[in-house]
């Protein structure tokens, strides 16, 4: 087991050092001047010079790709071409809201694709199936950012019941900034981006419950259940669902990195101010910090999670062991 | 789009008096550097429409879209790597200032990497008149030259002046209303019309825009709209009025001693947000901080500035280096003035290394508004402080969005009661016919044009560079291409800026026949494909 573990860890820390090494030369060697992006050729050239020694973007670039590694080591970010303020902060004030929309519409989700899933797979060839799947195939090959606008067109311009986007309504902000995560005001808006959300991300767990499901109810210890004459309902859920868990559970933290970078999309769409659209700002504006360190989060939760499932198999699955 | 077959050839040889002419070198292929067609689809269009044109004339034109801003923009303006350059230049309040467009982008002296003049035109005429009207402080009598050098530049033509797009906006008329509302250049952006905002919900007015705010400090601001939400909380001595004319603003009067000698007299009891007085030697305190940690922004504008001098409690005395009329606007009219007992000690009270550093986010102004709150990424709440000698008429809120049309979807659901970013052109007509939205339609000083590497091998030739620019589409571009939405200049200085615009100059029109009558009078011809070649 710890032989593993160091394997695993070693692996992981190696994807991490390839990542952030791609993407501090990716960003940079742009054709053209890289600095142009971030400093107007319209300022005055002293203005400019000072500017670039400001950032450190008069070193060569070797030189500033190891002074970045250098400050990763002791988590030093670096500070915004933008904002002048240290990423780390920029970063983790945007990451609160990225999370609790994310976070409780991917556990949503999960849920309740697994529930429908493994039911779902219990009454094969209904046409209530049929048509669940055909959703579900239908839902997962839409772009989201789609999705996210017709939920806008119909919800709240036809309809009216939900704000355009935004996580308060203007002018509505409490005094502290944890009081609006409890405000209703802050519900109201988080519905619409929460419910789209749910709908992009059920299909997954829905699909993969479904079929591990049907794999599961072949199983002669299925039939015997029967056979001893067990309520169905206790089948499904307590024999045939628990039994089948396992692809599910362990996909969950994999997704979870997959699922903040796809905040980007609909965190546009909805003009909530998370992770994701902070990155789509910084892009834009070529704040390499902010990008790097967005990206490397990203990447860090991807690897993260990736262990953590690993990890996970043995603990859930006795007849895993690692060797 | 159509191609044209040139017919021209024949034409020429059949003609005993221009065979006349000895045929010098083919004209290389014009390497036009233009925007991304995705993302900058009408100024692509606009420069595939020339090009379009000026292959009617036999040249071989390459259009050479490059991604913006990089590389785009080093390309532009630091490599000068051109012969044409779809020229998109924004009209910023201070670019009303009439040397702005012409000296500073003509002047010979100014065509260094990074400087304005890119396609390193050079004239004497350019730069002598450049150079008067520079010394000149009395605006009428700077009017006659600045008039003359646009006449000099119309037929020399640096550049091929198409217009400017028109910028559509809207408020809800049920929320808001505007009655003092002046026709600006920045339209509901300028602080002009700012002011004039009254709120009928008794709340703040919303506005809605897809930019946060970089920075609060005035030392550190580099961006268009940092500076517009910086002029709320600061106050200027002077303030660019929406005519393109100087309107005092801390200043009560200004005298003009000499060439290089400007009086300053301060207006009197006003005070900061904190309470304290503001006095002349904040205004000489910020004068100097500006210039002494070299607040990257201003650093071009107080360049000339030798010395601040306060002459009594109420008047300042600015030493230049030399005579610059536009010293008025650009630097009393830019820098903003910081009370010196926050800054004076701002770098001993934080632990920073440089003024740049501070954050600012509680700021102390003398400006009209005060800064409530700022949610990043959200929101900027704007308090009026109404004993102000400005009059806002109420409090300001900033929403921030993640695009244009969410910010149009939440104006016409009443979220917000102006959209301060331009309208997308597809929902216009959609608005105009709801009845609570008014449209607003602002001229932006900034405009459009085919800038010629004048030093360049091609567009040396001033015929070449005439004969181009009567070669161009014109009413074309502006109907197909700018779906009718923009207005057309003969000047770099556009009509809205009204006071410095030469009004006396034709608008350009498309004459291919013209065109290519220059080019014969100035001894080019053609060989037998239709292809320019140079005079011998």
């Amino acid at each position: 087991m710890r032989r593993f573990l160091v394997k695993r860890l070693w692996h992981a820390a190696l994807t991490l050092f390839v990542m952030i090494t791609g993407m501090f030369f990716m960003f940079r060697l742009l054709p053209g001047d890289p600095t142009a992006t971030v400093i107007s050729p319209a300022l005055y050239p002293k203005a400019q010079a000072a500017l670039k020694a400001q950032f450190g973007l008069d070193q060569p670039l070797w030189m500033q790709y190891f002074i970045y590694l250098k400050n990763l080591t002791v988590f030093d970010f670096g500070v915004s071409f933008h904002t002048l303020r240290p990423v780390a902060g920029e970063i983790g004030n945007r990451m609160v809201n990225t999370l609790v929309l994310i976070l409780p519409s991917m556990i949503f989700a999960y849920f309740l694709g697994a529930l429908v899933g493994a039911y779902m797979a219990w009454r094969r060839g209904s046409k209530a199936e049929g048509l669940l799947v055909l959703l579900a195939t239908a839902l997962q090959s839409t772009p989201v950012f789609w999705l996210g606008m017709l939920a806008i067109l119909f919800f709240s311009l036809k309809l009216d019941l939900f704000p355009v986007g935004h996580i308060v309504s203007p002018g509505k902000f409490p005094q502290a900034t944890w009081q609006m995560y409890f405000s209703l005001d802050f519900l109201h808006h988080l519905a619409l981006p929460f419910m789209v959300n749910v709908a992009y991300q059920f299909c997954f767990p829905f699909l993969l419950m479904r079929s591990t499901m049907l794999s599961t109810i072949g199983e002669d210890y299925i039939e015997l259940a029967r056979m001893k004459g067990v309520p169905e309902n206790k089948i499904l859920y307590h024999h045939a669902m628990r039994n089948s868990l396992l692809p599910l559970a362990t996909t969950l933290p994999m997704i979870l990195g997959w699922a903040v970078a796809g905040s980007v999309v609909i965190e546009t769409v909805f003009s909530w101010p998370g992770l994701g659209l902070l990155m789509v700002e910084a892009v834009g504006r070529s704040d390499y910090p902010v990008v790097q360190a967005s990206f490397l989060l990203i990447a860090v939760l991807t690897v993260g999670g990736t262990l953590l499932a690993d990890l996970m198999y043995g603990l859930l699955d006795p007849r895993i062991s690692y060797k | 789009m159509k191609r044209y077959v040139l017919p021209l050839a024949a034409a020429l040889l059949s003609s005993s008096s221009l065979t006349a002419f000895a045929q010098g070198e083919k004209v290389p292929p014009v390497d036009f550097l233009t925007w991304p067609a995705a993302k900058y689809q009408h100024y692509y269009e606009t420069s595939s429409y020339i090009a379009e044109g000026w292959r009617e004339l036999g040249l071989e034109v390459n259009l050479n879209p490059e991604p913006f801003p990089n590389p785009m923009l080093g390309k532009w303006f630091s490599e000068h790597d051109f012969d044409v350059v779809m020229s998109v230049l924004s009209g910023a309040p201070y670019r009303m200032e009439p040397d702005f467009f012409t000296n500073a982008q003509f002047n010979s002296a100014h065509s260094a990497p990074g400087d304005w003049n890119v396609g390193e035109f050079a004239d004497e005429r350019v730069d002598e008149l450049g150079k008067k009207q520079l010394a000149i402080y009395d605006a009428d009598a700077r009017r006659d030259v600045v008039l003359e050098l646009q006449e000099v530049l119309y037929d020399l033509q640096p550049e091929a002046v198409i217009g400017s797009a028109i910028s559509t906006t809207a408020i809800n008329a049920d929320n808001l209303e505007i009655p003092g509302y002046v026709p600006a250049p920045d339209g509901l952006r300028s602080i002009w019309n700012q002011l004039e905002m009254v709120s009928l919900t008794g709340q703040a007015v919303k506005m809605g825009q897809t930019i946060d705010q970089a920075s609060f400090n005035p030392l550190a601001a580099n961006i268009a709209e940092d500076f517009n939400n910086l002029s709320l909380i600061y106050d200027r001595l002077i303030e660019l009025g929406p005519d393109g004319k100087p309107r005092n603003r801390l200043a009560s009067n200004i005298i003009v001693v000499d060439e290089t000698t400007i009086d300053v007299t301060l207006r009197e009891g006003h005070t900061f947000s904190d309470g304290e007085p503001l006095t002349a030697e904040d205004v000489k305190f910020s004068f100097d901080y500006f210039k002494e940690w070299e607040a990257a922004y201003y650093k071009k504008y107080l360049e000339r500035l030798d010395e601040v001098i306060i002459q009594d409690d109420g008047t300042i005395r600015f030493k230049l280096t030399e005579a610059y009329a536009p010293f008025i606007l650009h630097t009393l009219g830019q820098v903003f003035i910081v009370p010196e007992h926050v800054w004076g000690s701002v770098i001993e009270d934080t632990g920073i290394s440089k003024p740049q550093e501070f954050r600012n986010t509680n700021p102390v102004g003398s400006g009209p508004y005060s800064l409530n709150y700022w949610k990043e990424g959200q929101e900027i709440y704007f308090t009026r402080r109404a004993d102000h000698f400005m009059k806002p008429k109420s409090d300001l809120l900033f929403v921030i969005f993640g695009s244009a049309e969410v910010v149009g979807a939440a104006l016409k659901k009443g979220d917000i009661d102006v959209s301060l970013q331009p309208l997308v052109p597809t929902v216009v007509d959609e608005f105009e016919a709801q009845e609570n939205l008014k449209i607003f339609r602002t001229y932006p000083n900034g405009y459009m044009s085919a800038r010629y590497k004048a030093s360049g091998e091609i567009f040396k030739h001033k015929a070449l560079r005439q004969a181009a620019t009567a070669a161009i589409p014109y009413e074309k571009i502006v109907d197909e291409v700018l779906g009718g939405d923009a207005t057309r200049s003969a000047s770099s200085i556009v009509p809205i800026n009204a006071f410095w615009h030469n009004d006396s100059l034709p608008l350009p029109e498309y004459d291919i026949e013209k065109a290519k009558q220059i080019l014969v009078d100035a001894g080019f011809t053609w060989d037998e494909n239709g292809a320019l070649h140079f005079p011998e």
